[in-house]
């Protein structure tokens, strides 16, 4: 398996994979920054705690789920003699920022 | 925290004028500069940018995740007391374009090595692409701070 091919491979399963997480909310870990605690997964802390913050659990999930895929896509690339279009890197993106864009609308319309 | 948040914009305003010259280099390539203040911006060696970009994106998103648990019970408390929603929206689209920006930089740096020279729309895409989250992120930092800094 050559490493090059992890690299795009990975930037295109990263966008996917990040709009998946942020959208059902798969964080690894949450972080409670008034009480300066980490949580295991998913936490949402008492009214009284301050808000839970999802982004840095995210931010490994995606992390890590992307690694993973693209090392099992640049595999079966290898495998299979056909190729994963570069053009996806640029495409995948800006397509995935419009989705969020999508989903943050009410914070604009409110 | 004031000393991390004047850290994070001196990166960021550095990470800036790195990613646009790369980006009128490679939009609007000049060969031989001449005399003009704006051709001479564009002429630049787009590659000798790549590393010192990818890593001050890192350091300057390193400091921005140490600074956001003190935005997050702090300024956006305050401005959603004020219903100020738009605002608010427009940092949570910051953050998410800093992670899909994050996320870019492998196939970024992996466009820019000569092994892919062939592929000049890739290359031309993903360095706009970078650019365009960085100049988003980087107003919206500002115009926030200006609502409501870090006390």
């Amino acid at each position: 398996m050559r490493w090059s091919r992890v690299l795009p491979i990975f930037s295109i399963a990263f966008a996917v994979l990040y709009l998946l997480t942020m959208y059902f909310n798969w964080p690894v870990f949450t972080y409670a920054p008034k009480l300066r605690q980490f949580f295991p997964l998913r936490f949402a802390p008492a009214p009284s705690q301050g808000p839970g913050m999802y982004y840095y659990g995210w931010l490994v999930t995606v992390g890590v789920g992307a690694a993973v895929i693209a090392v099992v896509v640049a595999y079966l690339e290898e495998k299979s003699g056909r190729r994963v279009p570069a053009s996806l890197t640029w495409a995948v993106p800006p397509l995935v920022a419009l989705v969020i864009l999508y989903i943050l609308l009410p914070w604009f319309t409110h | 925290m004031v000393y991390l948040l004047l850290l994070h914009m001196l990166l960021a305003v550095a990470l800036i004028g790195a990613v646009t010259h790369q980006t009128l280099g490679v939009l609007a390539p000049v060969r031989a500069p001449v005399g003009g203040f704006f051709a001479r911006f564009r002429a630049v060696n787009g590659a000798g940018y790549v590393n010192a970009i990818v890593v001050l994106y890192l350091l300057t998103a390193f400091l921005g995740l140490l600074i956001y648990p003190n935005y997050r019970i702090g300024a956006r408390v305050f401005m959603e007391e004020l219903r100020m929603f738009p605002r608010v929206g427009s940092f949570e689209l910051k953050e998410h374009l800093i992670a899909l920006g994050l996320g870019l930089l492998p196939a970024y740096w992996w466009a820019w090595q000569p092994a892919q020279s062939d592929r000049p729309q890739t290359r031309r895409a993903l360095t706009v692409i970078l650019a365009v989250f960085v100049w988003y992120a980087f107003l919206i930092g500002h115009l926030l701070n200006n609502t409501r800094g870090i006390s």
